[in-house]
């Protein structure tokens, strides 16, 4: 564009409704982007409260006949009735006992020829020819159905399969899974944390020399590293156990790199005025540095945890018992087991992700901060 | 007797040193030194064989088997999604920087995919990608009026968008279309393009002084002048750490997704390196070999990390 562009000199009275145009542009670009971000996430919900039959409908409004096979499968089992033997009288004498004799009378074609009375009106309708009488009661029964309802009762009962399920305990997995992040984001973030400390704190000889060491092995991949790892596993018993999960996760050179970072930022001076007073290092280390480091221990330990919660190639490969498998291996086994049960697998997935939705939500000012912080200075 | 002060310190920082330097060197450096031995054996954990130094055998056998480049050629096809993924994280971090009310709503949106990716994830899109019953097919049948035949077979399909042969390097006109490899990419780009490049470029565009798009508007330049002047130019050193960080995580890549969705299937389609290195080492207890894998897949990042740090310092500039 050319430096003497008429249009772009500005304050014109073109210029306010295009900044307006570019305004509602943005707003549309982001809103669409938005919702291809949502969809699957939508999708994945709202077929983990749907029936395994109804997970191929696009709509999430089941259609007039699942609808009403839904109000009557749930009025037959108020009334403890076998709907799959129950005649077309037994039907729609459960209808009218349900809602009413006026209700069953105005979903006819030509109500002013039936009568009022609730038995007569049964007899008559169940007199009708059979195709007439079944579209009577899908019209009845569908006329009743609420949205809330299918959705809570098809909730309850995914979840509860998953949750309760016989072969693959959700419940144990949620443990391990909880209980194995736990301990590597406290011994990750202590042993970094140390690290860190005398890698920003302390004057030592040789100091730059193996922190570039540390730097250097950042770049490895993991898959060099784990099959090493897994023979020394092997090796030395920690197979199959919690410790051989909890172990080798708990050092990084990452780890202390980006607290190393953050804890060059602090003023020296706060040592030495520690030191003065005559705390012993472990003390400085404790109760100056490390308060003070907070805001990069949060961070750090969100990555860990989240990052050890999602680990997978490692637990897969180490782990032979079910009753020690963690949440994401429990996941795969499930859909092996259960594949096409997707509305299972979905409730499954579902229970998966929301503990992190749920962190990400309550952390994610400070995860932001930690992304740009542990990149930029990378 | 007194201890000299450095000496001191010394100690006490091999003390706080200690704990994660002995673990350091137990899971990171030593294994990279074993691997690195590893590789050049004919190990295998069922011991069929003695256990001898083979030389290079590892890596001639590799270089001579076809699969070995087709599973490269795999790796490199995933990562052509990649300045795709940039250049929507640049785009929507342009919009985000503009008058937007809502900003941290959409933010936290946008980067919900990257922070739940794992294999539930990747579980829920095989089911999207499902080519009877899955909603995209659904959705391309009913709304966009697709026959049934022409709908894209996805995780089911070895076909791909630029014809690539399956099993050898080669192009082959019946394999275009949309496959495996195309379905696992579109995915990858959906949970990458609001994720940490798009934080990185929120950060690298608020970092940009104000007064140079201040200069631009006096000189009249417009919205695309602006960008193609100020902010791509300021954002170069942003730009490039993401496209090499993207690279290395993307040869790296593949292997959750292989095992998830599709087994590294159909007929070896979706096998990267990393799925291949897994298989040989942990499927077929081939240590050996897969510890060469692995040494090769290690020396290209370290081959893509070298060159780009010659080429960032000279042409990356402020």
């Amino acid at each position: 564009m050319s430096r003497t562009d008429p249009r772009d000199m500005s304050p014109r009275p073109g210029a306010a409704r295009r900044r307006r145009l570019v305004a509602a542009l943005s707003y549309g670009i982001l809103i669409v982007f938005a919702i291809t971000t949502m969809l699957p996430f939508l999708w994945m919900v709202n077929a983990s409260m749907k029936p395994l039959d109804a997970v191929e409908e696009l709509s999430p409004i089941p259609r007039p006949s699942r609808q009403a096979a839904f109000v009557l499968n749930q009025l037959a089992e108020e009334r403890d009735i076998a709907l799959h033997t129950a005649s077309t009288a037994d039907r729609l004498g459960m209808l009218i006992d349900a809602f009413g004799a006026e209700a069953v009378r105005a979903a006819l074609p030509d109500p002013a020829a039936f009568p009022a009375d609730p038995e007569a009106l049964r007899q008559a309708a169940a007199a009708l020819p059979p195709a007439e009488a079944e579209a009577l009661i899908e019209r009845v029964a569908a006329s009743r159905f609420s949205l809330l309802r299918y959705y809570g009762r098809h909730l309850a009962v995914n979840y509860d399969a998953v949750w309760n399920s016989k072969d693959i305990s959700f419940q144990r997995y949620y443990f391990n899974s909880v209980f194995v992040a736990a301990w590597v984001t406290t011994l990750h973030c202590l042993t970094s944390a140390m690290a860190a400390y005398a890698f920003a704190r302390l004057q030592w000889p040789g100091r730059d020399h193996i922190f570039r060491l540390y730097l250097a092995t950042m770049m490895i991949p993991g898959v060099v590293t784990m099959i090493p790892n897994y023979t020394l596993m092997v090796k030395i018993g920690l197979l199959d156990s919690y410790a051989g999960l909890i172990i080798p996760a708990s050092f990084s050179a990452f780890g202390t790199f980006l607290l190393r970072q953050f804890m060059l930022t602090l003023p020296p001076s706060l040592d030495e005025a520690a030191a003065m007073d005559g705390a012993s290092h472990w003390r400085i280390f404790w109760d100056v540095v490390m308060p003070l480091a907070r805001p990069g221990l949060i961070v750090l330990s969100i990555f860990t945890f989240m990052g050890n919660y999602s680990s997978f190639f490692w637990p897969l490969v180490l782990i032979k018992s079910e009753h020690l498998r963690t949440l994401p291996v429990g996941m795969l086994y499930y859909d092996t087991v259960y594949g096409n049960q997707t509305n299972l697998i979905m409730a499954a997935s579902v229970m998966n992700i929301a503990p992190l939705i749920l962190l990400f939500i309550l952390m994610q000012r400070h995860l932001v901060a930690g992304i740009q912080l542990g990149a930029v200075k990378g | 007797m007194k201890i000299r002060r450095s000496t001191r310190t010394m100690l006490v920082a091999f003390a706080f040193l200690a704990p994660n330097f002995i673990g350091f060197c137990t899971f990171t450096l030593g294994p990279v030194a074993f691997s690195f031995g590893a590789a050049f054996t004919n190990w295998t954990l069922a011991r069929t064989v003695p256990l001898q130094f083979v030389g290079f055998e590892n890596f001639v056998r590799m270089a001579n088997t076809p699969e070995f480049w087709v599973y490269t050629a795999n790796t490199v096809y995933l990562m052509l999604g990649i300045p795709f993924s940039i250049a929507g994280s640049l785009f929507l971090a342009i919009l985000l920087s503009g008058p937007i009310r809502g900003r941290i709503a959409f933010r936290t949106l946008f980067y919900l995919p990257t922070f739940t990716a794992g294999v539930a994830l990747f579980v829920l899109w095989k089911k999207l990608f499902n080519p009877d019953f899955g909603p995209i097919n659904l959705v391309l049948e009913s709304v966009f009026g697709l026959p049934d035949e022409l709908t894209p077979g996805w995780l089911s399909s070895t076909r791909n968008l630029i014809g690539l042969s399956v099993e050898s390097i080669g192009f082959e006109a019946r394999q275009w279309g949309l496959g495996a490899r195309d379905a696992i990419m579109i995915m990858g780009i959906w949970v990458a393009v609001g994720g940490g490049n798009m934080l990185l470029y929120l950060a690298g565009i608020s970092n940009i002084p104000q007064e140079l798009y201040e200069a631009a508007e006096i000189d009249g330049a417009g919205p695309w002048s602006r960008f193609r002047h100020v902010t791509w130019p300021q954002l170069a050193p942003t730009t490039f750490f993401i496209i090499v960080m993207s690279f290395i995580g993307g040869l790296q890549g593949g292997f959750e997704q292989a095992r998830v969705m599709t087994l590294g299937g159909p007929a070896g389609t979706t096998t990267t390196l990393a799925y291949h290195i897994y298989v040989k080492a942990f499927e077929e207890f081939q240590i050996g070999y897969a510890s060469a894998v692995a040494w090769v897949l290690f020396l290209l990042i370290f081959a893509v990390t070298a060159v780009s740090w010659r080429f960032g310092s000279k042409h990356v500039s402020y």
